[in-house]
């Protein structure tokens, strides 16, 4: 068989796209909208109506709480206010498992607060995949190995696309669309070839632990030390002996972090006279995470440990961890971030149409059918399912039981339910039928939003309204095409 | 920084006017390849120096790079919609 | 007036990026196909992590750094040698270059124990 390299690429590039194309599609979209963690859990509490909150208090307030309401709790792991999420972000485990609530910042209770996932649904779906441990990660890995892979076969397939660097002609088929491909990719090509990467990276401990294996053997203690000289781990005793109080501590972690200030604590054995109160820096002057840590006695509050990383490769990893996560980056660069993650998504998205678009035009295989028709529920459906978890926040009752699940369960009852429908009916009418339905959907969520008194459902509602209205002009041109399938 | 950003957009519009397919967007006759070599030649000079001064500006080199990078990629996408823009008018004009 | 140009591009570029397949589907080309994905994938992530291990025992640095190291360079090597599966001519060929770089890493990753 003769075989050259750009063929055998082009090939490669196909095939890796039309096989991951789906699931790197829904793990960008919602990569994307993590992006804005925070910001959707703020709108998702629409009873925050206070817009800053002092970090040390809050965490006085937080753990008095949690001593009298979550004493069992092995560790309770604190996220403290900034100024993007004024709330104190708490996760603890009790006998159903691990609980995740926002704090109220004055009173420390999660009562006031509906029960909901906020952001961190979209964040925990975009490497868990909603999966039990370890298969969604690995999905996950894989994906983001595979998209390293379609990305550098891309740019072998498409060589000619930086001569098409800005050119986009609509309305002309295929040509159109691989127009769009080509350019979503060129032009973004350093962050979508780096987002790929780095996402590899934060879950490479899962995909390649051989080498942590073969130095450590079984000695995980030994490992975890090394790799975080700052975490103290101690048995716990039995002895039950009340928490020093929280806040000097963190006064002195802030005291010795500068002008980054705190991102989190967690306190192991709270309550035991083992306790562990461990104190990580922000990370808004560096792009790597975690480069500062202190831990803490917890009864006594004296300090246990203190570790700033300057190790080169555990640095280089950090940095590479801390690209992917961007909680280093400030507005502009965040937004770019977000706008980069949609043009990932439309690359993706235009991907898996050209595949289709070429092989439907004679007379198609059954299987090429069903792509082509799963297409449109996954590349329109995806959107619509996670804007109905926007919807089902402000629409479900804020006292029923177990809320946050139904509004996961919202997503995934959506998401199925198009699939279902775009199987079942011809591609060329579901077009325009789905993607008015994202319109709508996203128009609901704009509109939901209000009153837009607060800063985030008023940018909320202009971003989904964009939304809408671009879904609505893709919804028009598909249904104009259904009308002349000759344009 | 409005000047900043307006400039990097600019420096992009003048790569596009470079370039293979989109310079006969801009031109008519379509420029000679020699004159859109020049014209490549000073685009990636401005693009570079805007470079620069921007992470010269900055107090954090490495976040000013990321968010440059970031800008040029949504620069280069107004640019090639504004070029889609301006080759349509003429057609429908017709 | 500005379209001539496009027009003409606009053909050579469809021939040339026409997305059809290079391979016919025959039996013999499936079996290649096939054979190619064992070794991009299975092969491609034995070859990864024998590196990581190699590098993560041999690089002259501190434990915890030689490890992340070991993992990163994983992670670089398995994207090409997915690519150099597919791009090869020979698959006799293919199979010897995998299984040599395969058993050079092998040994250096646990060799001596």
């Amino acid at each position: 068989m003769k075989r050259n390299f750009r063929p055998a690429m082009t090939w490669l590039h196909d095939w890796s796209g039309i096989i991951t194309g789906w699931l790197i599609f829904a793990i960008a979209l919602s990569g994307t909208l993590s992006v804005f963690r925070p910001e959707i859990t703020v709108w998702m509490h629409p009873e925050l109506t206070r817009e800053t909150a002092d970090p040390i208090p809050a965490a006085e307030a937080a753990i008095t709480w949690l001593s009298t309401h979550a004493p069992h709790s092995p560790d309770w792991y604190l996220d403290v206010p900034t100024p993007r999420a004024p709330f104190t972000l708490a996760l603890w485990s009790d006998k159903n498992g691990y609980v995740f609530r926002p704090l109220d910042p004055l009173t420390g209770s999660p009562d006031a607060l509906r029960d909901t996932h906020g952001g961190e649904f979209f964040y925990r779906f975009h490497f868990e995949l909603q999966l039990p441990y370890p298969w969604g990660r690995l999905l996950a890995a894989i994906a983001a190995m595979a998209l390293v892979l379609t990305l550098l076969t891309g740019i072998v397939a498409h060589r000619r696309f930086f001569a098409d660097f800005f050119t986009f002609r609509p309305g002309k088929g295929q040509r159109s669309w691989l127009d769009a491909h080509n350019l979503l990719g060129v032009i973004a090509l350093p962050f979508h070839l780096m987002i790929a990467f780095t996402g590899a990276v934060t879950l490479s401990t899962l995909l390649l632990p051989w080498g942590a294996q073969t130095l450590y053997k079984s000695d995980l203690t030994t490992a975890q030390h090394e790799l975080h000289p700052a975490a103290i781990e101690r048995p716990v005793t039995g002895k039950a002996t009340p928490l020093a109080p929280i806040g000097p501590i963190l006064r002195t972690a802030e005291q010795h972090f500068g002008k980054t200030g705190i991102l989190s604590f967690y306190i192991e054995n709270p309550g035991d006279q083992a306790a562990v109160i461990t104190v990580t820096a922000g990370n808004t002057d560096s792009i790597g995470i975690t480069s500062h840590v202190i831990s803490f006695d917890g009864t006594t509050g004296t300090i246990l440990a203190e570790h700033t990383e300057h190790r080169p490769v555990i640095t280089t990893f950090n940095v590479l961890y801390g690209l992917h996560v961007a909680r280093f980056a400030p507005g502009i660069t965040r937004w770019l971030y977000f706008l980069s993650g949609l043009m990932l998504t439309a690359l993706t998205g235009t991907g898996l149409r050209l595949w289709t678009i070429s092989r439907t035009r004679n007379t198609p295989r059954l299987s090429t059918t069903l792509v082509d028709r799963l297409n449109v529920g996954f590349i329109a459906g995806t959107p619509t399912a996670f804007a109905s978890y926007f919807l089902a926040n402000r629409l479900l009752p804020v006292s029923l039981a177990d809320r946050a699940t139904l509004e996961i369960r919202t997503v995934f009852l959506t998401w199925a339910a198009l699939l279902l429908f775009a199987a079942l009916r011809p591609a060329t009418k579901t077009w325009p039928e789905l993607l008015s339905l994202a319109a709508i959907t996203c128009a609901a969520v704009a509109l939901i939003s209000a009153p837009w008194h607060r800063s985030v459902d008023a940018t909320t509602a202009l971003t989904a309204f964009i939304f809408a209205a671009a879904f609505a002009a893709a919804a028009r041109r598909a249904a104009l095409k259904k009308r002349h399938p000759t344009t | 920084m409005m000047i900043l950003a307006l400039a990097g957009f600019l420096a992009v519009l003048l790569l596009a006017s470079a370039s293979e397919r989109e310079n006969a967007t801009f031109h008519s006759p379509p420029l000679l390849p020699r004159q859109r070599h020049r014209r490549r030649i000073l685009a990636l000079a401005v693009l570079a120096t805007h470079c620069a001064l921007t992470l010269h500006e900055s107090q954090n080199p490495a976040f000013a790079l990321i968010t440059w990078i970031g800008q040029f990629s949504v620069n280069a996408l107004l640019v090639a919609l504004l070029c889609t823009a301006i080759r349509q008018k003429p057609a429908r004009l017709r | 007036m500005t379209t001539e140009p496009f027009q003409t591009h606009l053909f050579t570029q469809t021939t040339r990026d026409a997305r059809t397949s290079p391979m016919a589907t025959t039996r013999t080309d499936r079996l290649d196909i096939a054979a190619r994905a064992l070794a991009g994938i299975p092969g491609g992530y034995t070859l990864a992590a024998l590196l990581s291990v190699a590098a993560a025992r041999w690089l002259p640095l501190p434990r915890a750094d030689a490890v992340a190291a070991g993992m990163m360079l994983g992670l670089v090597a398995w994207p090409p040698v997915m690519m150099t599966a597919f791009a090869l001519h020979s698959l006799p060929r293919l199979c010897a270059c995998l299984t040599l770089t395969t058993a050079i890493l092998a040994t250096l990753a646990y060799w001596p124990a």
